[in-house]
């Protein structure tokens, strides 16, 4: 059933404001995120960093870490998104009310700021602690930018998927390792390129062509996954 | 062109286990299915089936409003559900649930409000706060809330107390029957061929239930044409407001 676009638009905003208020009442994901995110920081920090290393130690490593203190810290808390609505049993009501497209575009939506509030706390803090130089900033944002998106909608198609089945953060794992795998490789290339100095190459079109074909999948399977 | 809803032979399992093994009936503008049957019978499954909510392995349903045939997807949208397992968000209020499902299916705030007033919630209150009966007024001003044409009832009085259950039963005679002046079965002609449903006129309680202020200038289930329900486990409603009925059995 074709719906007009103001009205989709309508639904996914109502979703996206819906899951904020939701979150600020709770801070069920903020708290995971950020607490998840500083405790590893700390513990790479002490490890590696300026005050438990050797200076330019590992530095091959750090966009590495950095990546994958984004990515845990996501897996922590952005399945929750859909898994709490199948738990909680509120999932019945959303199928009965919203448009699937326009549930995922909203859930999407909630994850990505979700995300780029915790990319604008642990990067700078990140650099801050590993006493990093950024010799392109233009170019780390772009990465932070296109890589989140792409975590944020890898995640949400995948929490989706995941949501009706059992041994949730199992599955969450098995699926999403093979769907963030490629994002993860570029965006650590990137961010290397963006602490060297070094021209990005095909690798920021690969990226953008990742959340591209990423959304798009989503929002032809979400349809499916979620309505029998 | 009033509503009409009829299934046929609709099976469905869940691995091994039959629990609808071939169920057919049909209701009319006006009127009630009434589905009974013993607990894991089937009713519940019955009711998602028809609400979309779970694909028969077989058989069909067809449900049309205004003339055009609704498939699944335009039943999900379209029914009002009452069951045990529907919920909300704990950490909203009821009116602030209501606001949300209002937007997401383009209806102002107004009607929320109205149906909480008619269901006496408190607007204020989150919802993981609410007792068990104000969760239940709470499922009936969803179900209510877009005004919908079929509503699905899975033990639609569970948990109400005697003035819940007056105040949801007068909301089930107006939707039922939104204007004293209309006809009970409007649309009997419609359905000439129903051999599987025990007709039956419709009962006191419904024109108690209109007389109880369910007509009135208040009216929370305003709409021009009478709308149809199905009813699994509907203690305490009077079978005397059924117009037809389906025994699921064992």
């Amino acid at each position: 059933m074709s719906r007009p676009a103001s009205t989709w638009v309508r639904e996914a905003a109502a979703v996206f404001a819906k899951e904020w208020r939701s979150e600020l009442r709770t801070r069920y994901a903020l708290n995971t995120l950020a607490l998840f995110a500083i405790n590893t920081l700390v513990v790479v920090s002490a490890s590696l960093g300026p005050l438990g290393a050797a200076p330019g130690k590992g530095s091959e490593a750090l966009p590495v870490l950095l990546w994958l203190i984004l990515l845990f810290a996501a897996a922590a808390g952005l399945p929750r998104s859909f898994v709490h609505e199948e738990e909680t049993q509120t999932a019945t009501a959303l199928r009965l009310a919203a448009t699937p497209s326009a549930l995922f575009c909203g859930k999407l939506a909630y994850a990505l700021t979700l995300l780029a509030a915790l990319e604008a706390l642990v990067a700078p803090l990140f650099l801050a602690v590993m006493n990093l130089d950024v010799a392109r900033p233009g170019l780390l944002v772009a990465t932070l930018a296109a890589g989140g998106f792409g975590l944020a909608a890898g995640s949400t198609l995948v929490a989706a998927i995941i949501a009706q089945a059992r041994g949730k953060g199992t599955l969450f794992a098995v699926l999403s390792f093979p769907v963030l795998l490629p994002l993860l490789l570029l965006a650590v290339e990137l961010t290397r390129g963006a602490f060297a100095g070094a021209p990005p190459g095909v690798a920021l079109v690969q990226l953008l062509l990742y959340d591209g074909a990423v959304t798009t999948a989503g929002l032809m399977l979400f349809p499916v996954v979620w309505n029998p | 062109m009033l509503p009409a809803l009829r299934f046929a032979q609709v099976r469905r399992r869940f691995g091994r286990l039959a629990v609808l093994g071939g169920v057919s009936a049909s209701v009319a503008a006006g009127e009630v299915l009434l589905v009974t049957g013993r607990n894991g019978s089937g009713k519940s499954t019955l009711l998602r089936c028809l609400a979309g909510l779970l694909a028969p392995d077989s058989g069909t349903i067809d449900y049309s409003e205004d003339g055009a045939p609704l498939d699944a997807a335009g039943r999900r949208r379209r029914i009002g559900l009452v069951a045990p397992d529907l919920a909300f968000y704990g950490e909203l209020t009821a009116a602030e649930n209501l606001a949300f499902f209002s937007r997401l299916r383009g209806i102002g705030r107004e009607r929320g409000d109205e149906l909480l007033r008619r269901l006496e919630l408190p607007p204020d209150r989150p919802t993981a706060a609410l007792s068990s009966g104000m969760r239940q007024r709470l499922r009936w001003a969803w179900a209510l809330l877009h005004r919908p044409r079929l509503l699905l009832l899975d033990e639609p009085f569970q948990n109400l107390d005697a003035a819940g259950v007056a105040i949801t039963r007068g909301l089930l005679a107006e939707h039922l029957a939104p204007s004293p002046i209309a006809s009970d079965r409007p649309d009997r002609q419609d359905h000439p061929d129903r051999q599987d449903c025990q007709d039956r006129p419709a009962g006191p309680d419904l024109r108690e239930g209109l007389a109880a202020g369910a007509a009135g200038p208040d009216r929370a289930v305003a709409g021009a044409a009478p709308g149809l329900a199905v009813v699994a486990n509907p203690v305490p409603l009077e079978i005397g407001s059924v117009a037809a009925s389906l025994d699921l059995g064992a």
